[in-house]
């Protein structure tokens, strides 16, 4: 069963899967070996839903799944790229382009901000994202160096 | 040949009888029952989007959402999300990189498209 104190810091028994929808951008900044960043909220450029939008994570015995559906629609002003939207395994989320063909995305759209959150180590959470399936949308798989 | 006129004639009637009873119950099945339709076409649902979402799209692979796309009107003039297009769905690779690659896998959407995401959490 759910245990809010598994990794030594507690952790809401309810899931809000609306808050974890995220998408934005990163602005990064370096001077000489240091960096800084922060991020930039663009969830008022697309209209979300997430279904249902909140767990209780202790009806789900540990080794137990649900799903969790939701709706993406990005408004007209949205094209654009963005470094993180839709969370992704282990952890973090998917870079999104919008409005672009597959031809037109490459790794120089994207904040460096991206690939130094990627190698973040995961926060020890009590659930896990197994899979991420989508429909109505394309993915590439991009290198970054 | 009487009793093959007979039996002609008693085809034809119990055809007709199960066509009869085919539309009537087609005609009054309930509005809000998930329909599929093919693909590019579109179908308004009069009712709410979460009970048409959940029932067409969270359902696990095989249900008839996986394999015939559905789409929904949108309403504009309530400026509300009442469109959604749920088609086939395919998984998305996990980001690889701490394994040894250097690929990042980009999700792309279309200008004033509707898609559809869905994650599995244990």
């Amino acid at each position: 069963m759910y245990n809010d104190n598994r990794s030594g810091s507690a952790w809401p028994q309810m899931l809000n899967l609306t808050e974890m929808f995220h998408v934005g951008k990163y602005l990064y900044t370096s001077n000489g070996n240091s960096f800084g960043m922060s991020s930039i909220d663009t969830m008022q450029m697309f209209k979300t839903k997430s279904i249902p939008e909140v767990v209780d994570l202790a009806k789900y015995p540990i080794g137990s799944q649900f799903t969790v559906t939701s709706i993406i629609k990005p408004l007209p002003n949205a094209t654009g790229f963005y470094d993180y939207s839709i969370p992704e395994i282990p952890c973090g989320s998917y870079p999104l382009a919008v409005g672009y063909g597959i031809n037109q995305v490459n790794s120089d759209n994207f904040s460096k901000g991206m690939i130094v959150m990627h190698n973040h180590s995961c926060a020890n959470l009590p659930y896990e994202i197994s899979s991420v399936q989508v429909s109505g949308m394309d993915f590439k798989q991009i290198k970054f160096s | 040949m009487k009793t093959l006129h007979l039996s002609i004639i008693a085809g034809l009637c119990i055809s007709i009888a199960l066509s009869l009873f085919l539309v009537v119950i087609e005609t009054t099945r309930p509005s809000n029952v998930f329909h599929s339709s093919p693909a590019g076409q579109t179908t308004a649902y009069p009712s709410n989007l979460t009970e048409q979402l959940t029932k067409a799209c969270t359902a696990g692979p095989g249900m008839s959402c996986d394999n015939q796309p559905v789409t929904m009107s949108q309403n504009n003039e309530t400026n509300t999300l009442t469109e959604y297009r749920c088609g086939q769905f395919f998984t998305v690779p996990q980001d690889n990189h701490i394994f040894g690659s250097e690929t990042y896998p980009v999700l792309i959407l279309k200008e004033n498209s509707v898609d559809v995401p869905r994650s599995l959490i244990q």
